[in-house]
């Protein structure tokens, strides 16, 4: 028996409080460390997916609704543009990059993007599996999509209107076939399914002279369409609820949910934003503006969190403290036996 | 002298509790410190081990004065030649009978000796409650456990403080009997403090203290 073996003996001995100290203070470190890394990969994630992308045209509303649905894609959009915002953008000699998004549908709450493969390569994504889309209803999945979908090289899905649940109306005429499947990108990419912008026309176009039939269900169907860009005119007197002017006042003509832009010089930083502000139909908003308003108000919460494992810290502290206390005094007349016994007393004590 | 000690006194709060003009004890004698409850028996005890320092007077062992030599001297000084039976026992509650002997063996001054430990435990009847924690044991049991704790190490001085006070007329006697035949084997001094009138007619040399209820 020794002075360490009198040290485990004493633990033993306490079994249970020794646990639950121990468990105390990991589970308030183990809260802090979460903290740390979750808000380091929002931070981290925020700025990845919105590398790159200086600008994000779309329909008028909140700038912070913009970005959310167009570089995140988690909000619902703003609503939808002319295509020609699309050539008027890349005629301008300060843009490097103007990439369309159309939106409007999801299959199983996994977003159908409308893009251009412009848009896989801004993120650096490749297809790991088959390829591209080239004709219509040709679709991609992002890595995450496919693996939690199960879904596979040629597998036919339907995509449903809204960008989320699957509670919308079905396009069942014209379903989507999996022509590949991206290499995972740890970018929102991972989480969509890209399609070309024409694809995401014909499936409306069709679905909505379908809907046109059937008048009676039409109209639950169309509440949550944001973003479809529908080519046929007939539909757009019977929108009962169109996301925006843009899409009565443009109805019939090619339209798209966003651009993202990416400038060529940073003359375009000064001018272009406030040019595409003064038209009526388009808003231009910033990532890197939005996003940072968007942190600082999430940070509210992560500090509150922040501050509560500080508590639990403390509060862990405090109890092996008071234990270690208690212990300590339980003890005093064993370390005075120790001592008589010949247990040399600490260094640090001298009398 | 062994041990002598010349005009102790103890105070506490200006009430005097101990007044021993003269203690001389030699190399292998086997003392009783006689005097009823509160003559001071239990301080003295404390001021023969340097673990208390009194207010008057000093200790001598084998002629290292306690007053002058450093704690840490002290403590060394206990460690090589003393060993104690407290009135108040100190078992260390988190070890087992046998782990409290070892405990002690290791921090004391001689060799760890297993066959000693044994044969002490059986010898003190706790044959069947070595591995028992203090807890577990009766006050006559943890009486007996503490004087073999304070004879494994084979002390040169064994001061023991009331060790029989918890022991049945057979047990009391059979645990003087060990002790003195300890002392006797290893050539110890043995000085045991009681108001036991069992074990006085076993011990030829007695120290009195006298109830000091003088106010200074
Ligand atoms: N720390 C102390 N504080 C106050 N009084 C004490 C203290 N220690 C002992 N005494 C008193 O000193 C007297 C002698 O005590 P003690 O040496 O324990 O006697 P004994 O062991 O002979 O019974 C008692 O009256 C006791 O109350
Ligand atoms: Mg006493």
């Amino acid at each position: 028996m020794t002075l360490t073996g009198l040290t485990f003996a004493y633990l033993r001995d306490r079994a249970l409080n020794t646990a639950l100290n121990v468990l105390i203070l990991s589970l308030a470190v183990a809260t802090l460390v979460v903290l740390v890394l979750f808000s380091a990969q929002l931070g981290e994630r925020f700025t990845r997916d919105a590398q790159g992308v200086d600008l994000v045209v779309g329909a008028k509303g909140s700038p912070l609704q913009l970005i959310l649905s167009s570089v995140y894609h988690v909000d619902v959009p703003t609503g939808n543009i002319p295509l020609e915002t699309v050539e008027t953008l890349r005629a301008d000699p300060t843009v490097a990059k103007a990439i369309p998004l159309a939106l409007g549908d999801n299959f199983r709450s996994f977003r159908i993007v409308g893009t251009e493969p412009a848009y896989l390569d801004h993120y650096g994504a490749a297809v790991a599996q088959g390829r591209l889309w080239s004709g219509p209803g040709e679709a991609v999945m992002g890595a995450e999509v496919a693996r939690r979908t199960g879904a596979g090289l040629g597998q036919q899905f339907v995509g449903s209107h809204g960008l989320g649940g699957d509670d919308g109306q079905g396009h069942d005429e014209r379903p989507f076939v999996v022509v590949g499947v991206m290499a995972p990108t740890g970018s929102v990419l991972d989480r969509l399914i890209l399609t070309s912008v024409e694809s995401v026309w014909a499936v409306h176009g069709i679905a909505h002279a379908a809907e046109a039939a059937h008048e009676d269900h039409a109209g639950e169907a169309h509440d949550e369409h944001a973003g479809h860009a529908g080519e046929d005119a007939a539909h757009a007197h019977e929108e009962p609820a169109p996301a925006n002017a843009s899409q009565a006042a443009h109805a019939g003509e090619p339209e798209v949910t966003a651009v993202l832009v990416s400038y060529r010089s940073a003359l375009a930083a000064v001018r272009l934003p406030a040019f595409i502000n003064r038209q009526t139909a388009l808003q231009a908003a910033v990532p890197a503006v939005e996003t940072t308003r968007l942190l600082s108000l999430v940070g509210v919460g992560v500090d509150a969190a922040r501050a509560l494992a500080g508590l639990l810290m403390l509060t862990g502290g405090l109890s092996i403290f008071v234990a270690l206390y208690t212990a300590l005094r339980q003890r005093e007349a064993d370390m005075a036996m120790l001592r008589v016994m010949g247990a040399k007393p600490p260094r640090s004590s001298s009398r | 002298m062994l041990i002598e000690a010349r005009n102790l006194t103890h105070r506490i709060a200006d009430r005097q509790i101990l007044d021993l003009p003269l203690l001389q004890v030699a190399a292998g004698d086997h003392h009783l410190l006689l005097g009823p409850s509160g003559s001071g028996k239990t301080t003295l005890i404390n001021i023969l081990a340097g673990l208390l320092t009194p207010t008057t007077g000093d200790v001598l062992i084998d002629g290292a004065s306690m007053a002058r030599i450093s704690p840490t001297a002290r403590d060394a000084l206990r460690r090589e030649k003393i060993g104690l039976v407290f009135q108040t026992l100190r078992l260390i509650s988190s070890l087992t009978v046998r782990q409290n002997l070892a405990l002690a063996q290791r921090l004391g001054p001689g060799p760890v000796h297993r066959e000693l430990i044994d044969r002490l435990i059986s010898q003190v009847g706790l044959a069947h409650r070595a591995d028992a924690r203090p807890r577990e044991l009766s006050q006559g049991e943890t009486q007996r456990a503490a004087i073999a704790r304070a004879l494994c190490t084979q002390p040169p001085i064994l001061i023991a403080d009331e060790p029989t006070s918890a022991l049945d007329d057979v047990n009391a006697q059979a645990m003087v009997d060990l002790m003195l035949s300890a002392a006797r084997t290893t050539g110890a001094t043995l000085i045991i403090a009681t108001h036991d009138r069992r074990i006085r007619g076993r011990f030829p040399q007695a120290i009195e203290l006298k109830p000091t209820a003088l106010a200074a």
